[in-house]
C-alpha cells in the first residue's frame, strides 16, 4: 500500500535563502511523525506547501500515490489534508458547533441552517475520538485545551485524514499536553496520520513514531524514538553536541535584592491581573515564575519595571522604594530587563545594531557627553559586544530587522547584560529561540547569578523554568499559588499549581 | 615634610624581570621615583587570586599612586578604582572603560608602530610574501595587525600578508608552530605581536633564516639576548611601546598634579612608540630603505600618513565602506525613477492637453505622433528655461558682466534660477517640519496652520514693534514667527501626549482655526488690519526686519537670506536628529515608541517636543515669506506649502538632506510651470499632476518596480511614517 503522503524533492527558495532543498518526506497512515527543527530550519514553509499557500520550485507531492497539485488551502483540504496553527483560529462569540461548521455549514431544505445535524455529527466525533467537547458551549469559556480539541474537531468535520499540528503544545500545561497526546493516539489508533511540528524533543519522544530532523531546509535525518536520545535530536538540530541540561552550581543567595509586596495591577482593560503577589529575590539566586501565559505574568513584569501603573502594593529595588516611578528610575537602580518580545519592546527594528546596543545607555558617559552623540565609542563598543557576544551581524551598522532570531536576542543579552546589574529581569528569555541560541542564554543567565546578580526568571516553558531556577513560584490567575525549591517540585506537582490546583 | 606620593606597583601575573611590560614599567616607576624622591613599593604576582589582594596590600601599606600593567586586569583594577577613589591608578596597555577621575590609562599607537614595521617588511621581503603572528585578537593585537597591513601595503602593492593567531600570549610551541607554517607558505619576513609566544616565533623563524621584526620590546635584548642568541643577525629590528617613559611621564603628570584620569596616548609624535636599532641587520638594509622608512615615520609624526586604524583597532577603510554599503541605494534610485517616469506620464498629459496635436491627429496617426512631440519638447524647454533660466543668455550675460562690470542682463538671465531658489525656501523648512515629525511617528499635517500662525506672529512683530536696529529686529520677529508655529503645534503635541488626540484630526483642526484666527485679525478694522485700506491685509513691516535680498540693485529678484536659514535649518535638524540624544530618543520614539519606553525613554515629552521643533519649522517657513517677500500679510496667505510639504518629507525619505533635495525639486516644478503656461499655454495645474504622479510612484514602489523589473528587496523594516489612530 503506498504511503498516505508523500513529498518528493521539494525545494523552495525566497529570495537569498534555500527554505527547503529537495525535502523527501513520506507519512504512513496512522502514523505519528514528528517534524523536529530549530527556527529557520523549515518546517513551516514545507508546511505551508503541502497546505497550499506556498507552491514548490520543484518537486512532487503524492498523496495515497496519486500525484497531485495543491494551488490553495482548498485543494489541500479536498485531498484531507487539515492543519491546525499555532495561533487558533476560533470565534470566541460562537458555540463549538457554530465554530465548526463555519463555512461548510449543513442547510436544510435549501435555505436553513441545520445546527441539529452539525450538534450531532460532532457529537459522534467527539465521542469516536475521546474529544470530550460540548458541541454548545461558547469557545470563549472554554480551556485553551478545548479550544484546541475544537481545532482538531473541525479538520474531523471536514473529513481530514492527514492532521498538521504546528507547535501544538506551546499554549498549554503538562496535563493538557498528556490529554492532547491522548487525543493524538486515539486518532491514529483510527487509521488517521498526523505531522507533529515541534522543537521540543522530549514531546517528540513521548509521541512520535517516526522524527524527521530538519536543518537550514535539508532533512538531516529520519529516526525513531526507540533509535535515539534526546542528546542525538539535539545534536542533529543544531549540527554540533549541545548541552541540554543546565550546569550549575548550587546557589548562594545573599541579600534581598527585589522585594515585592501584595502588589495588586490591572491589564489593559481594566480588570485584575495581578492579585495580591508577595515574594522577594537575594542576590544570587534565580526566581522562576512559572505558569501558562496570561496569568498575569506579563503585567507582573511590567509592573516591576515601571511599565505599568500599581494600583496598591510596594515595590522594593535593595531596600528602595521604586513603586510607580518611570522605567529609566528603575532601569539605573541596576536593572536589567529582558521584556517578553523583543521585536516589539526590546529593539528598535530599523535601527543598526550599535544603537539598538546603547538604546538604554545612550545618554550616559562615554555613550553622550553634554546631550551629544559619540558614535566613535558607540560603534567601537558595539564591535566589541558583537564580538563578546558572538553577535552574527554582517556590521553593526545593519539594522538589527536583518538578524535571525536568536542573534537579536543576543542584542538584548549583550546590551543588558553589559550595564552594572543587581537584578535581571528576563521575561521568556528563549522564546522562539533555536537550541544553540537556548543553551547559550541560559550559561549567560546562571553566570549572572553566580556574580551575584538576583534574577527573576518568568517563562511559561516548564522545563526552561525547572532547570535554570533555584527558587519556582506558580503563578495561576494572577496570584501566586507556592514558592517551592526547585530541587524539590516535581512537574507534576507544578504542573498541577499551573492548573490552579492546590495539594492540601 | 611629609611625602606626598607613595608609588605602589604591582605585575600583572608575570615577574619584575619578564624582559616585557612589568620590568619596563618597572623601571619608569624608578626614574621617575628616584627623579622626584619618591618610595616605591614592589608587589609580585605570582598567581592571578593574588592580584586583588595585592593592590589592597600596597594601598594598606599607604600608596596613593598605583601602577599596574593592565592588559587582562584593567577590569578589575577599574572596580577597585572605584572603591578606593582617593587611590589615583596607573593602568599600562589598557583604555578604561568608564571614566574616572583616577584611574590613567596608558595606551600606545600601536598601528603607528606596526605600519612601520609593514613599511619596512615590504620593502625587505624578496618572495612578495609576509607573516603576521598575533597572539589573542585584543585591541593591541589588532593595532599591531592592521598598521602591519596598512604599512605593507603602503610600500609594496603587490606583497601579502598571511596572518596567524595562535590565540595564546604564553605557549611558545604554537609560536614556533605558526612560524614555521608561515614560512612554508612562503613568508620570508616574519612580524610577531604575541607575547613570549610571539618571541618563541620569531626565533623560530630566525633560525629558518627568514627576517623577523618584533614587538613591544627590543627583541635584541630580550629574545636574542643582547645579540648573543642565535639567530640575532636575522632581527631587522622591534616595534617597540616605550612603556618605560611612558610611566615615567604618567608619574610626573601626577607629582606636577596634572594626572586627572582618563587616556594618554604615546605615538610617533611624542616619542611614545617606535623602532628600535637595526644591531645586526644594520649591514643588511639598504640605505634607500631607510631612508624610506625614516620618511613613513616623519610623515606619520606629522599626519600627512595616516594609518587607517581607528584607537580601538578598528580599519577605518572598511568601516567607511560599511557605512556605504549600509546606504539603501535601491530607495535612491527609485526616486530617481519616480521622477523620470513622472515626466514621461506628464508629457503624456502635456499632448492631450494640447489641441493642436488633436488636430494633427486628424490628418492623420504621423503627423499627430509629430505634433505630439513637438508640443512635449516645447513645453518642457520652456519649463526649464523657467526653472533654470536660458543657459545662452546667462553665458551672454555673464559676458557682458565680466567685461563691462554691468550685471543687468546677468541678473535678468538668471532670474528664473534664482525665483527656483526662492520658492523652494519655504519648501525646505516646511518639508523638514514634516520630515521631524515622520521622525518621531507624528504625521503633522498642520504645517499649513503653523505656517498661517508663524506669518501672523512674525507680521505682528514686523510693524508693531518700532524703533529697533535691524539686527535686533529681525531676528525678534523671525523668532516670533518660529514660536507661534511651535506652540500652535504644541498643542497637537500635548493634545496626543495626554489624551492620546490623533495627531492628524487634532492638526487638521488647528489649521481651520488658524485660517479663521487671521480671518478676524486681519479684516477691515480688525486688531491686525492695515488702518485705512479696504483690502483685509496687514499692515507693511518695517524696513529693519526685511531679510536682506541677495541682489539688493534689482529689486525684482526676490531671493534672500532666508535661503541661508533654510540651509542652516537643515543642518540643524540632521544634527539634531543624528548626533544628539534628543534626535535619539525622537528617532527611537517614532521607530518603535514601545521599546523605546521600555528602554526609559519618556514617549510622552517626546512627542510634545519634536511637535514644537517642527511647528517651529513651518512657522518659519511663514515668516520667511513674510519677511523676504510679502513684507506684510494678506488674508488669502494659502501657499498650499503645508501640504505639499508632506509629500516632500515623503519624498526625501524624512531625511533632511533628501528635504532639501526634494524641496529644491518642487521649487524648480513650481517655477518651471508659471513659464510653462506662459509660453507653451500648458495649464499650470500640469505641476500639480506632476507632484502628485511622483508621490504616488513613491508611496508605490511596486509600480516602479514592475515597469522597470526591479526585484523588490529582502525585507527590512520600512521606516515608520505614521502610526494606527489613536494610539500613543
Amino acid at each position: 500500500m503506498p504511503p498516505v503522503l508523500e513529498l518528493r524533492g521539494i525545494t523552495k527558495s525566497f529570495p537569498g535563502v534555500l527554505a527547503n532543498d529537495h525535502i523527501d518526506l513520506t507519512l504512513e497512515e496512522g502514523e505519528v511523525h514528528a517534524l523536529l527543527g530549530e527556527n529557520g530550519a523549515g518546517k513551516t514553509t514545507l508546511m505551508n506547501i503541502l497546505y497550499g499557500l506556498y507552491s514548490p520550485d520543484e518537486g512532487e507531492i503524492f498523496v495515497r500515490g496519486r500525484r497531485v497539485e495543491i494551488r490553495e488551502p482548498r485543494d489541500a483540504i479536498a485531498l484531507g489534508i487539515g492543519m491546525v496553527h499555532q495561533h487558533f483560529m476560533l470565534v470566541p462569540v460562537l458555540t463549538v458547533a457554530e465554530n465548526v461548521m463555519l463555512g461548510v455549514e449543513p442547510v436544510r431544505n435549501g435555505i436553513f441552517l441545520d445546527r441539529a445535524a452539525a450538534a450531532r455529527r460532532i457529537r459522534e466525533l467527539s465521542q469516536q475520538y475521546g474529544l470530550q467537547v460540548d458541541p454548545d458551549a461558547l469557545v470563549k469559556t472554554l480551556p485553551v485545551g478545548v479550544q484546541q480539541r475544537v481545532e482538531i474537531l473541525k479538520l474531523l468535520y471536514r473529513q481530514a485524514d492527514i492532521l498538521i499540528l504546528d507547535e501544538p503544545t506551546a499554549v498549554l500545561t503538562p496535563q493538557e499536553v498528556e490529554e492532547l497526546f491522548k487525543v493524538i493516539r486515539s486518532l491514529t489508533a483510527q487509521g488517521k496520520s498526523v505531522i507533529f511540528i515541534t522543537h521540543k524533543l522530549k514531546e517528540v519522544m513521548a509521541i512520535a513514531d517516526r522524527i524527521t530532523v530538519l536543518r537550514n531546509g535539508r532533512v538531516v535525518g529520519t529516526t525513531t524514538p526507540s533509535q535515539t536520545t534526546e542528546e542525538r535530536l539535539a545534536a542533529m538540530m543544531v549540527g554540533r553536541e549541545v548541552l541540554l541540561r543546565v550546569n550549575k552550581k548550587p546557589a548562594n543567595p545573599g541579600e534581598v535584592v527585589l522585594e515585592v509586596e501584595n502588589l495588586e495591577v490591572l491589564d489593559d482593560r481594566g480588570n485584575p491581573a495581578v492579585r495580591g503577589v508577595s515574594f522577594e529575590v537575594r542576590a544570587g539566586e534565580i526566581l522562576g515564575i512559572a505558569g501558562v501565559q496570561g496569568n498575569g505574568q506579563t503585567e507582573l513584569v511590567q509592573a516591576l519595571t515601571g511599565l505599568r501603573p500599581i494600583l496598591s502594593g510596594r515595590v522594593r529595588i535593595m531596600g528602595k522604594d521604586v513603586t510607580g516611578t518611570s522605567p529609566r528610575r528603575v532601569l539605573e537602580q541596576g536593572v536589567a530587563h529582558v521584556p517578553e518580545d523583543r521585536q516589539k519592546d526590546g529593539l528598535v527594528l530599523s535601527f543598526p545594531v550599535a544603537e539598538n546596543l546603547v538604546i538604554n545607555t545612550y545618554y550616559i558617559p562615554p555613550f553622550a557627553r553634554a546631550g551629544l552623540l559619540n558614535h566613535e565609542v558607540i560603534f567601537t563598543t558595539a564591535e566589541q559586544r558583537a564580538r563578546e557576544f558572538d553577535i552574527r551581524t554582517p556590521s553593526v551598522l545593519t539594522p538589527v530587522a536583518n538578524l535571525s532570531g536568536g542573534n537579536q536576542q543576543k542584542v538584548i543579552v549583550a546590551r543588558e547584560f553589559s550595564r552594572p546589574i543587581q537584578l535581571l529581569i528576563a521575561s521568556q528569555p528563549t522564546r522562539g529561540l533555536d537550541v544553540g541560541s537556548i543553551e547559550y542564554i541560559h550559561q549567560r543567565i546562571v553566570a549572572k547569578r553566580d556574580e551575584g546578580c538576583a534574577v527573576l526568571l518568568v517563562s511559561p516553558e516548564l522545563d526552561e523554568v525547572m532547570s535554570l531556577s533555584d527558587r519556582i513560584a506558580v503563578m495561576y490567575e494572577g496570584r501566586i499559588m507556592d514558592i517551592l525549591p526547585a530541587d524539590q517540585a516535581t512537574r507534576e506537582e507544578i504542573g498541577l499549581l499551573m492548573a490552579g490546583v492546590k495539594r492540601a | 615634610m611629609q611625602e606626598r606620593f607613595r608609588v605602589g606597583f604591582v605585575t600583572d601575573g608575570g615577574r619584575i624581570d619578564d624582559g616585557s611590560f612589568n620590568q619596563y614599567a618597572y623601571e619608569g616607576t624608578l626614574q621617575a621615583a628616584q627623579e622626584y624622591g619618591l618610595r616605591v613599593e614592589l608587589l609580585e604576582t605570582s598567581s592571578p587570586a593574588e592580584y586583588e589582594a595585592n593592590i589592597r596590600q600596597a594601598i594598606e601599606r599607604g600608596c596613593n599612586l598605583v601602577v599596574t600593567v593592565g592588559s587582562t586586569t584593567g577590569a578589575t583594577v577599574e572596580r577597585l578604582a572605584a572603591r578606593y577613589p582617593k587611590v589615583h591608578f596607573i593602568l599600562v596597555d589598557y583604555e578604561p572603560m568608564e571614566e574616572s577621575r583616577n584611574v590613567t590609562g596608558l595606551v600606545f599607537a600601536e598601528d603607528q608602530a606596526g605600519f612601520l614595521a609593514g613599511a619596512l617588511a615590504g620593502l625587505m621581503t624578496e618572495r612578495e610574501v609576509v607573516g603576521f603572528v598575533g597572539g589573542v585578537d585584543v585591541p593591541p593585537v589588532r593595532k599591531f595587525r592592521l598598521g602591519f597591513e596598512h604599512g605593507v601595503a603602503y610600500t609594496n602593492r603587490r606583497a601579502k600578508v598571511l596572518t596567524v593567531y595562535t590565540h595564546s600570549f604564553t605557549d611558545e610551541r604554537k609560536g614556533e608552530e605558526a612560524a614555521r607554517q608561515l614560512i612554508e607558505q612562503g613568508a620570508d619576513v616574519l612580524f610577531a605581536a604575541a607575547g613570549g609566544c610571539g618571541s618563541a616565533a620569531i626565533r623560530a623563524a630566525a633560525a629558518l633564516g627568514a627576517w623577523v621584526v618584533g614587538s613591544d620590546q627590543d627583541h635584541w635584548e630580550t629574545t636574542f639576548q643582547k645579540g648573543t642568541g642565535p639567530g640575532a643577525d636575522r632581527l631587522l629590528t622591534s616595534a617597540v611601546k616605550r612603556v618605560d617613559r611612558a610611566v615615567r611621564e604618567a608619574i610626573s603628570l601626577a607629582v606636577a598634579g596634572k594626572l586627572h584620569g582618563g587616556v594618554l596616548r604615546f605615538d610617533l609624535h611624542n616619542d611614545g612608540i617606535g623602532l628600535a636599532p637595526y644591531h645586526a641587520a644594520d649591514v643588511a638594509v639598504p640605505s634607500e630603505v631607510r631612508g624610506k622608512v625614516r620618511e613613513i615615520a616623519e610623515g606619520l609624526r606629522t599626519g600627512r600618513i595616516r594609518t587607517q586604524v581607528g584607537p580601538r583597532g578598528e580599519d577605518l577603510e572598511r568601516r567607511l565602506w560599511a557605512r556605504i554599503r549600509a546606504w539603501n541605494w535601491q530607495s535612491v534610485a527609485m526616486i530617481f525613477l519616480a521622477i523620470f517616469t513622472a515626466l514621461v506620464v506628464g508629457a503624456i498629459f502635456i499632448a492631450a492637453f494640447d489641441p493642436q496635436v488633436w488636430a494633427a491627429f486628424g490628418q492623420g496617426i504621423g503627423a499627430g505622433l509629430v505634433a505630439a512631440g513637438a508640443s512635449v519638447v516645447k513645453a518642457y524647454s520652456a519649463f526649464f528655461e523657467g526653472a533654470f533660466g536660458n543657459p545662452a543668455r546667462i553665458l551672454a550675460g555673464l559676458q557682458i558682466w565680466l567685461n563691462t562690470g554691468d550685471s543687468a542682463r546677468l541678473l535678468r538671465a538668471i532670474y528664473p534660477l534664482t525665483e527656483s531658489l526662492r520658492l523652494a525656501t519655504p519648501y525646505i523648512f516646511a518639508g523638514l517640519a514634516v520630515a521631524l515629525g515622520f521622525r518621531c511617528g507624528l504625521f503633522n499635517i498642520g504645517a499649513e496652520g503653523q505656517y498661517f500662525i508663524g506669518g501672523l506672529t512674525s507680521v505682528f512683530v514686523g510693524y508693531a514693534v518700532t524703533g529697533l536696529p535691524w539686527f535686533i529686529h529681525l531676528p525678534l520677529a523671525l523668532a516670533a514667527g518660529w514660536l507661534g508655529g511651535a506652540l500652535w503645534a504644541s498643542i497637537a503635541g500635548i493634545l496626543k501626549a495626554r489624551t492620546g488626540a490623533h495627531e492628524v484630526i487634532t492638526t487638521i483642526m488647528l489649521n481651520y482655526i488658524s485660517y479663521r484666527l487671521a480671518d478676524y485679525l486681519l479684516q477691515v478694522g480688525g486688531p491686525m488690519s492695515r488702518p485705512g485700506d479696504s483690502r483685509p491685509v496687514s499692515p507693511e513691516i518695517l524696513p529693519t526686519a526685511y531679510l536682506p535680498q541677495f541682489f539688493p540693485n534689482d529689486p525684482s529678484i526676490r531671493l534672500n537670506a532666508g535661503l541661508l536659514l533654510a540651509l542652516v535649518a537643515v543642518w540643524f535638524v540632521y544634527w539634531l536628529l543624528f548626533k544628539t540624544t534628543v534626535g535619539f530618543e525622537i528617532r527611537a520614539v517614532g521607530a518603535n515608541p514601545r521599546a523605546a519606553r521600555t528602554a526609559g525613554i519618556s514617549v510622552a515629552r517626546n512627542i510634545v517636543l519634536a511637535m514644537f521643533l517642527s511647528g517651529g519649522l513651518a512657522g518659519l517657513a511663514g515668516a520667511h515669506d513674510i519677511l523676504g517677500v510679502l513684507r506684510f500679510m494678506p488674508n488669502a496667505f494659502f501657499s498650499g506649502y503645508g501640504f505639499d510639504s508632506i509629500a516632500l518629507a515623503l519624498l526625501g525619505k524624512s531625511h533632511p538632506v533628501g528635504v532639501l533635495l526634494a524641496a529644491l525639486l518642487f521649487g524648480f516644478l513650481r517655477a518651471g510651470a508659471q513659464r510653462m503656461q506662459g509660453v507653451a499655454h500648458v495649464p499650470i495645474d500640469i505641476i500639480s499632476i506632476l507632484q502628485a504622479l511622483i508621490i504616488i510612484f513613491i508611496a508605490a514602489p511596486e509600480i516602479i518596480r514592475f515597469i522597470y523589473r526591479i526585484r523588490a528587496p529582502k525585507e527590512t523594516a520600512e521606516l515608520v511614517f505614521t502610526r494606527g489612530w489613536g494610539r500613543v
